[in-house]
């Protein structure tokens, strides 16, 4: 029993030894003998950096934490015991609402959570670190309106203009503001900012936007209150002083006083002011002060205006009186309502709307004389070899008025019956015979010596129309009416009108010292035709538009007008007729109802104007 | 119950004498996937900290009771074997401390058969077979303490398998019993370990394999066995 006890036993307490330590234990750690930092330091800074802010309005102010690498948890503001901003990052901005904190002191505190950085697991899972905080006063005022300053210099150098004036000392500064109007009459109506500046301690800055001319300065500061202007002061320099001066024909001659202020100088504009405003020339480079404009028109004065354009701001330089020039295009002369002239002299007899009849030198301008015709006289008719000049009557009781040029200011009546009449169309040959229609009892023509005051012969027949007598008193010329497309070539002889030729085109003047006619057929073909051959000597094509105007009996040009669609402007052409080549071409204003002339290569313009062609 | 009645006839007929014995030793264990969990755990956990322990040669230990017979077996043996093994993955330092422990347990129970192949005096050297099933449980622990506030975590797993367990045993008949040298070798298969309550909540690593309890390796240790002889009482009462 003893024996099978202690076996027993035995096995019983190896079991219990075994079992009871055989269950597997970790038991090793792995220590990674870190040591706790006590202390760091980190920057706090507002920007900009002062102890006491004093904010006369809504502010800003931008932190910076300098963390010397410990990683932010959180960047936390209060003002006063309320938290107003919180972040993680080490810059920022804060804003402080003026509305929304009352007048008076304030704390502002800023507390910074950051790691420790030391590796520890409390710190790799965010639960260890530092707590910093630093604090400012923060006083909210109000602030008066600013005392102005005001311009202590205005000077043109380096191509620009420099602009000083007296320093602001009182307090919320926010900005000063530099104004620049170029009116010259003081009414500011271009007023603008031209540079705005935030530094309280800078007093003088470049007008970057100048190219001169007449313009104002003054300079507005602006603190928390409101703002002050300075008195407003006037700096002139570099006006453009446009000039335009008429050369020839149609070119006129644009100049200008270069811009100094190359800084900001872009380019000059030059604009015709005349009818549309154009632009007929601009350049970039600053030095150019001059061009030639070929583009004149005749007859008035011709309207420039220059603007000289900044690179910045689209600023346009322009003052009224010396940026802008007038010159006429030709020469001026006597208005006239029809211009007579012969084929003697360059004397001419200008017949005018208050019924005067004026003797000119139409190339030097010397006049001899102006004699009232009457009221009513509407047209007269002059002899080729300048020996008499005919008007009809002005009143139903008085006779035709025969003017003796070589006694200009004693014309005399010729009576005749009053069923006669001179054709109004008619000319006078060189002999001074003219053509008279007459209607009672029966209806006829005449041949008329107005030079010796008698009949030559009468015809009594309805198959005529009134015409013209040519140059050497041998032929008539009917069809000049504008509606006409016929001309009816008659040879006064025998006491008869001798038909001669037809010609199916408009007869429209006689070159005088050829003894030609003029002729426009329905092509728009000008045609020279003898008159005693028939035969067409020259003949050219123009224009659908053109008209015809009149012949230089000294030169072969032939002038022609082109009405444009501006009332008061028309185009000049005038044609070679030997050669057919236009030869001349401008453009001419002030033309609603004026009469052209051409007469020894010079255009001769009703309202009042002539030029000399080339 | 028929197995009882088999057992007992087997007893009452065939066997000489009954054994009771124990055994404790050492076993190696492979814990491949086991390993890899450990891996993920500490790479999850995103602190620095390292692999302390991981699955080490640790003491196991088992009782059996069989019978002894004069010819083939020599003997069969019922036993049951406890084996234990873990990991850690630790990290400390002055303001806390992580541990990532992993505590596995296996429990086998089954059938063992021993052949003497030489007998000298009282030595005797045998061949042995072990057919088990494997119960295996395992615990994790999640502990997080940063200075004096801790967080603990805590998850165990369970699943089963069968094994087989070659081996040679060295042993000494001195009086009543028996004193050996055993060594062997174990060949597990096992399912993938589960919740205890859900067979289909498996452990899963992130590449998507089953988490597997791998208790293969080589086993050694001393063996003790009691004997009680039977026909010596059986003729006494006769």
């Amino acid at each position: 029993m003893s024996r099978s006890f202690v076996r027993h036993f035995v096995f019983l307490g190896c079991m219990v030894l075994l079992f009871a330590r055989c269950e597997f234990q970790p038991s090793l750690v792995f220590n990674r003998n870190i040591k706790m930092p006590d202390s760091a330091y980190i920057g706090m800074e507002l920007t900009p950096s002062d102890s006491i802010y004093t904010f006369y309005e809504s502010s800003s102010l931008s932190y910076d934490l300098r963390t010397f690498g410990l990683p932010v948890y959180s960047a936390v503001f209060f003002m006063d015991q309320e938290k107003v901003s919180e972040s993680t990052d080490t810059t920022g901005t804060l804003y402080f609402s003026f509305d929304a904190n009352s007048p008076g002191e304030h704390t502002l505190t800023l507390v910074v959570t950051t790691g420790s950085n030391s590796g520890s697991l409390a710190d790799l899972l965010h639960a260890e670190g530092f707590l910093f905080t630093k604090s400012w006063m923060i006083i909210y005022a109000h602030a008066n309106p600013p005392l102005p300053c005001e311009l202590t210099g205005i000077k043109d150098t380096a191509g620009t203009v420099k602009i000083s004036w007296t320093k602001y000392d009182g307090v919320a500064f926010k900005e000063y503001a530099l104004l620049k109007a170029s009116d010259l009459k003081g009414n500011i109506w271009d007023e603008h900012v031209i540079q705005t500046i935030t530094d309280q301690n800078v007093t003088s800055v470049y007008d970057s936007t100048h190219v001169g001319g007449l313009v104002y300065y003054k300079v507005r500061v602006r603190n928390s209150g409101g703002y002050a202007n300075s008195g407003t002061y006037v700096h002139e320099t570099n006006k453009s002083n446009l000039q335009a001066t008429w050369i020839s024909g149609n070119k006129i001659k644009v100049s200008w006083t270069p811009c100094i202020f190359y800084r900001n100088f872009k380019q000059y504009t030059i604009t015709d002011e005349t009818f549309g405003g154009d632009v007929v020339y601009s350049t970039d480079t600053i030095g150019i002060s001059s061009f030639i404009y070929d583009g004149g028109v005749f007859g008035g004065a011709n309207k420039f205006k220059i603007s000289l354009e900044a690179k910045t701001d689209n600023y346009i330089y322009n003052d009224n009186n010396n940026s802008t020039a007038k010159v006429n295009v030709g020469q001026s002369f006597p208005v006239f309502k029809s211009f007579n002239n012969n084929q003697i002299n360059n004397i001419v007899y200008l017949l005018t709307d208050d019924y005067k009849l004026t003797k000119i030198n139409a190339i030097t301008g010397q006049s001899f004389g102006t004699l009232s015709l009457g009221y009513g006289t509407s047209w007269c008719a002059v002899s080729p070899q300048d020996n008499l000049i005919i008007a009809p009557p002005t009143t139903s009781f008085s006779g035709y008025v025969r003017i003796d040029p070589a006694n200009f200011f004693s014309p005399a009546n010729i009576n005749m019956p009053v069923t006669n009449a001179p054709c109004m169309e008619t000319t006078l040959s060189g002999t001074g015979i003219g053509m008279v229609r007459f209607e009672m009892p029966q209806t006829g023509y005449k041949i008329y010596d107005f030079f010796n005051k008698r009949e030559v012969f009468t015809k009594t027949t309805t198959d005529l129309t009134c015409g013209k007598i040519s140059p050497d008193g041998n032929y008539v010329i009917t069809g000049f009416s504008y509606y006409s497309s016929l001309a009816h070539c008659y040879k006064i002889t025998n006491n008869d009108f001798e038909p001669v030729w037809i010609a199916n085109a408009r007869p429209v003047d006689f070159a005088l010292n050829s003894n030609k006619v003029v002729l426009i057929n329905s092509s728009y073909q000008v045609e020279l035709r003898d008159i005693s051959s028939s035969q067409v000597v020259n003949s050219f094509f123009i224009g659908q538009n053109d008209q015809y105007q009149d012949t230089d009996p000294f030169h072969p040009l032939m002038l022609f007008t082109t009405w444009s669609g501006y009332i008061d402007q028309c185009k000049l052409k005038v044609y070679n007729y030997l050669t057919g080549q236009k030869v001349f071409e401008m453009v001419s204003m002030n033309t609603g109802s004026s009469s052209f002339a051409i007469q020894d290569s010079t255009i001769f313009s009703g309202a009042g104007m002539k030029i000399k062609i080339h | 119950m028929i197995a009882l009645f088999l057992m007992f006839t087997v007893i009452r007929v065939c066997s000489q004498s009954l054994t009771a014995g124990l055994n404790v030793g050492m076993g190696s264990y492979t814990m491949n996937t086991l390993r890899e969990l450990q891996d993920f755990r500490m790479e999850y956990a995103g602190l620095p900290a390292q692999v302390t322990e991981n699955f080490p040669v640790h003491l196991n230990g088992g009782v059996e009771f069989g019978l002894c017979f004069p010819k083939f077996p020599s003997r069969l043996v019922l036993f049951y074997q406890f084996s234990s093994t873990g990991a850690r993955v630790s990290s400390k330092d002055y303001s806390g401390e992580l541990k990532l422990d992993l505590v596995a347990n296996c429990r086998q129970i089954g059938l063992g058969l021993e052949q003497d192949m030489v007998r000298y005096k009282f030595f005797a050297l045998s061949g042995c077979a072990k057919f088990s099933y494997l119960l295996t449980e395992i615990m994790t622990l999640d502990f997080l303490r940063i200075n004096d506030q801790a967080s603990r975590e805590e998850y165990r797993f369970t699943s089963g398998g069968a094994g087989l367990e070659p081996g040679i045993l060295a042993g000494f008949n001195l009086l009543f019993f028996r004193i050996g040298l055993y060594g062997g070798y174990l060949f597990s298969f096992s399912e993938g370990l589960h919740l205890p309550g859900n067979s289909k909540a498996f452990l899963k690593l992130p590449n998507g394999k089953d988490a597997v309890a791998e208790w293969n390796g080589w086993r050694a240790g001393v063996k003790l066995d009691f004997r009680i002889p039977l026909k010596k009482k059986q003729d006494k009462k006769s």
